[in-house]
């Protein structure tokens, strides 16, 4: 009877420790959301990662107190349960009020200030849930295993809900959900011991989370966004808004004023844009809905861009828009007779504006007979096709122009690497075109970035030995267009772009055979940069006035097209910021180097502040103090190298799952979700005594990080190969492989940390706080450092890292005894 | 203040000499730079922003809007090359400190803005201060101001994806029309447009110092 009461207790301990933990993973991918509707993505990653630091913080409050909390572990684990809860909504409404502007951080080092206030309130609710669960763990250290089981499979049920949620709800409401879902947790734990206090509290809490005022939970947008400053326009409003896991999606109108977006129209054209609904997406603009009336004359605008070029070069083609938003190009498509149009658009809520509210105004295209449109990956959907087009047309009308530095370094881009170019081209017919249009900057980064890259990929991928022939580039004063053709450019087309380019006021900036008379003609800039530039990569140099650049092609490997940070260039820009070289200035690249190095010092100090205290009341021994090395080793590995394998996987098989909405609902839950199966193996070999022994346990580790090793080693190789044949495959398959291969690696990655909790169990309990602390903040430098990692040596360096360091794990297991 | 801003003004000429090469000018003309002397930058931002207000960096006036930093509205003001016959729009009018400036240089400015409350705003400010000859106008910067062309100079500060046809036929010829390009906190260029006396339009972008190749002059 005893027996079955505590298997009770036991399950409603790893409910409250689940509850508690799905609605930490449920909040910080909320924040995400929150962050980058209010700031910049970029931005709401950095505080993200500095936001879990409150896990880590919470090792060193349970490592100090635990006597303190353990003697009441009821009464605390409640009042922190309830600080959660209360934390999460008071944390959402301040952390955007208070002021940070990141535009003006470049300028104003006040803003960085604010940005850490911004940190430490985030950090606050996670502090409380580490503590909950911390706790929990502590309490019951011969149950480590299965908490920490509940804690991962709680988890992925947060990611699946949160998911679930923010496709019916905005972030506002959806906060509010997460907060009443906290409450369970401190619930649970009333139910184990109740009194008349904390049922009053309870109460009191539910209250509080019902009455607390909408508008404090609504996200504070910068005013700096596109969208809030279109919205100042009179007679601008928001017509239409959904909101997805992947972006909150707004369709304006305007009653007064007319939008006008046409990037590169020509100063000598004779038609302008049409009345036009603009797309937003986190507050950025997303392109144009154009109207078309009765027939699609009113696109003839784009005849006149710069986009305009592969038309005037193919006769009816057949046509692959990637990145088709709001249809611009789909109808300039149609209007030069394609004969037909696959549109591939991964945000599923664009192109619903198009098909729902503004089906009629935009001419129904997306149901016209010879379109076809594509929900998909952009890459993806080149890789699962076999058909060829006569043109794949990418322009910034749509959504998946090149990303440029400004704010899109750390934005991986899959499709702009070597690569995706030479995927692309693989599904062009001979005399096809792969046009690929982007705004035109000054210094031309992108653009010089973009010949490079496909003169890679004509090069290692095509064996083409002159890729200038097969090139041309011309430009407007802010749009640069590149056509790519498998086949030299014949000379009827060289004329042709000629007479384009001449008609139109467009300069010519490469044709294979052009003359140095023909360029820099009118947008007249003082040297011909882009002409240079790309002379010099034909000849295999590098471009020297772009030198302060990295011009570097993107690969598989690291697929940062925006990527442009060079870090000896870096005085001379911070110097010249206030002459022009600002823009240039790679800030979140920056921030993340410099809260890499706030967060290593503060885990530090997380770490040497309980020990510190500890040595201070027992002089440790020489055993102790190896033993407390070796802990923090062993836990600073295993917090590392969990997120290291994570990140590259996660980006591996986003490409293969094909659609970000798939791969998120997949990848995060199956990751947790088997590591907590794990985790919960090795609770059973505690509970049949297999774990008692310290040999066995360390046969158990050994055989979990060899496996880690073994499989992930043999998915470097193979998983390129298994994406390659399974491209085709339909998605039910590609979910189920997908979940089964990192079922495969999540399930030994999730052993490691509570056999070393177990370990610590047995042995020494008051230093399980501390392991849980370190695991905590090595984590969140796990997440900033794999970044930087992949970023400068690519993911094949950071599994290979990530190896290293479960070997380091390993080597250390065994010196955890005291 | 007027120490604050005679160290401004010694900025930009520091800057415009680093960038010579760059912008295509070794100094800016003297009544600029005694216009961006006299105008009081600190009247035309909000009070917290004050204590910044002479220093060379832009800074925020509400509704999502900036004023430029001193050394882009010099070089702006500048390149529009004004007289005191002149007759010069602005698009954009937002605090109104380049009009402002520009009004101590020409005979008559027009500045449009499209936000009702920032064009009060301007009007209010600019008459306190006694910019009287600048007219400010509330409306679409589009169709620029049919009534009061030709101008000999036009500033685009709003942001634009083309450049709209009506300003061209505003523009005198003979006449200059700057477009500043890139966010508001970070200029990347700025476009300079003329007409030449025949009316044909030809643009070229003038460069701040990044675009000097940065491994050392080659010009």
């Amino acid at each position: 009877m005893t027996e079955q009461k505590n298997s009770a207790k036991d399950r409603t301990l790893a409910l409250a420790v689940a509850l508690t933990s799905a609605a930490s993973l449920a909040y910080e991918l909320l924040l995400l959301r929150y962050f980058a509707l209010m700031y910049w993505d970029h931005f709401a990653h950095l505080i993200i990662s500095m936001a879990l630091l409150g896990f880590g913080a919470s090792g060193t409050v349970l490592a100090l107190a635990q006597h303190r909390l353990l003697c009441h572990f009821h009464r605390w684990s409640f009042i922190s349960g309830l600080l959660f809860a209360f934390s999460l909504l008071a944390a959402t409404s301040l952390a955007g009020r208070i002021g940070f502007n990141p535009p003006a951080v470049i300028w104003e080092g006040e803003q960085l200030l604010r940005l850490a206030v911004v940190f430490l309130l985030t950090m606050v609710p996670f502090l409380c849930a580490g503590t909950c669960i911390g706790l929990a763990m502590r309490w019951r250290s011969d149950l480590a295993a299965r908490l920490y089981q509940a804690d991962l499979t709680g988890a992925a049920c947060g990611a699946l809900l949160l998911m679930g949620l923010l496709f019916f709800l905005p972030p506002q409401d959806a906060v509010r959900i997460l907060a009443l879902l906290t409450l369970l947790s401190p619930a649970l734990i009333l139910a184990a011991r109740p009194t008349p206090l904390a049922r009053t509290a309870l109460a009191g809490s539910l209250l509080l989370l019902l009455i607390w005022p909408h508008q404090w939970l609504e996200p504070a947008v910068s005013p700096f966004k596109e969208l809030s400053r279109t919205l100042l326009i009179p007679g601008v409003e928001i017509a239409a808004q959904t909101d997805a896991p992947t972006g909150q999606f707004a369709a304006l109108t305007s009653r007064q004023i007319p939008f006008r977006l046409a990037p590169g129209l020509s100063m000598r054209s004779p038609v302008m844009p049409p009345d036009q609904v603009l797309l937003f997406r986190d507050g950025h603009p997303a392109g144009p809905i154009n109207h078309v009336p009765r027939d699609l004359e009113s696109m003839a605008y784009l005849r006149w861009t710069p986009m305009g070029l592969p038309y005037a070069l193919l006769n009816r083609p057949k046509v692959l828009i990637l990145g088709s938003g709001g249809g611009s190009d789909v109808g300039h498509a149609l209007l030069e007779g394609a004969r037909q149009v696959d549109a591939v658009e991964p945000n599923h809520s664009l192109t619903g504006f198009l098909r729902g509210q503004f089906a009629s105004f935009s001419g129904n295209l997306y149901q016209h007979d010879r379109v076809r449109l594509l929900p998909a990956d952009l890459r993806g959907s080149l890789a699962a096709t076999q058909t060829t087009f006569d043109l794949i047309q990418i322009s910034p009308l749509g959504t998946a122009s090149p990303p440029a530095g400004d704010g899109q370094a750390l934005q991986p881009s899959h499709l702009f690497t070597r690569e995706g170019i030479s995927l692309a081209l693989s599904r062009l017919p001979p005399q096809g075109i792969l046009a690929i249009s982007m705004p035109f900057e000054s210094p031309p980064r992108g653009a010089v970035k973009m010949v490079a890259t496909v003169t890679q990929a004509l090069q290692k991928d095509w064996n083409t030995l002159a890729p200038s022939q097969h090139v041309a580039v011309i430009r407007s004063w802010n749009i640069c267009t590149l056509i790519v053709s498998p086949s030299p450019l014949a000379p009827d087309q060289r004329t042709t772009i000629r007479d384009f380019c001449r008609s139109r006021a467009f300069d010519l900036a490469w044709l294979p055979d052009i003359a140095a008379s023909e360029v820099n003609r009118f947008h007249v800039l003082p040297h011909p940069f882009l002409y240079e530039a790309v002379q010099e990569i034909w000849h295999g140099r590098n471009p020297s006035r772009l030198s302060a650049f990295n011009l570097t092609p993107a690969t598989n490997d690291r697929p940062w097209f925006g990527h442009f940070f060079r870090w000896p260039s870096l005085p001379r820009l911070w110097r010249e910021r206030s002459t022009g070289t600002a823009s240039l200035l790679e800030w979140e690249y920056l921030l993340l180097w410099m809260s890499l190095a706030v967060a290593v010092t503060l885990s530090l100090l997380a770490i040497a502040l309980p020990l510190k205290l500890r040595y201070r009341r027992d002089a440790p021994d020489r055993g102790q103090q190896r033993s407390g090395f070796a802990l923090i080793v062993y836990f600073a590995s295993l917090g590392l190298a969990f997120f290291f394998l994570e990140m590259v996987f996660m980006q591996q098989f986003i490409l293969f799952l094909n659609h970000p909405v798939t791969a998120m609902a997949v990848i995060v839950p199956s990751f947790l979700f088997f590591a907590g199966c794990g985790s919960g193996v090795v609770q059973q070999l505690a509970l049949h005594g297999l774990a008692e022994k310290t040999s066995r346990q360390n046969r158990t580790l050994l055989l979990a990080i060899g496996m880690i090793l073994i499989i992930a080693a043999l998915y470097l190789w193979l998983l390129p190969l298994v994406f390659r044949i399974g491209a085709a495959w339909p998605l039910s398959l590609r979910v189920l492989l997908t979940t089964l291969l990192i079922g495969g690696l999540a399930f030994w990655m999730g052993m490691p940390f509570p056999l070393g909790m177990q370990h610590l169990g047995r042995q020494c309990q008051d230093m399980m706080p501390l392991a849980w602390g370190v695991n905590g903040c090595f984590s969140v430098i796990s997440a900033i450092a794999a970044t930087i990692l992949a970023v400068e040596a690519g993911f094949r360096v950071v599994t290979i890292a990530a190896l290293v360091l479960y070997g380091l794990a390993a080597a250390v297991e065994h010196h955890l005894q005291p | 203040m007027r120490k604050a801003r005679s160290t401004m003004v010694r900025i930009i000429e520091a800057d415009v000499t680093a960038t010579s090469t760059a912008i295509g000018r070794s100094r800016l003309s003297p009544e600029v730079l005694k216009a961006m002397g006299d105008v009081p930058r600190h009247e035309f931002v909000p009070k917290e922003e004050q204590p910044a207000a002479y220093l060379n960096m832009p800074l925020p006036i509400g509704y999502g809007q900036t004023i430029s930093q001193p050394y882009i509205v010099a070089l702006m003001t500048d390149l529009l090359a004004p007289t005191p016959q002149s007759k010069v729009l602005e698009i954009g009018s937002g605090s109104g400190y380049q009009a402002a400036v520009l009004s101590l240089l020409v005979k008559e400015v027009h500045t449009l803005e499209i936000i009702p409350a920032l064009a009060e705003q301007c009007r209010q400010r600019l008459k306190r201060l006694g910019f009287t000859n600048v007219h400010v106008h509330e409306g679409d910067g589009y169709y620029g101001l049919d009534a009061e062309k030709p101008f000999d100079g036009i500033v685009v500060t709003a942001a634009a994806t083309y450049i709209p046809p009506p300003l061209i036929r505003q523009l005198k010829p003979g006449g200059r029309m700057v477009i500043p390009v890139g966010s508001p906190f970070a200029i990347q260029y700025l476009m300079l447009i003329e007409k030449n006396p025949q009316g044909e339009i030809s643009t070229r972008q003038v460069l701040p110092v990044r675009f000097v190749p940065l491994t050392g002059d080659r010009d």
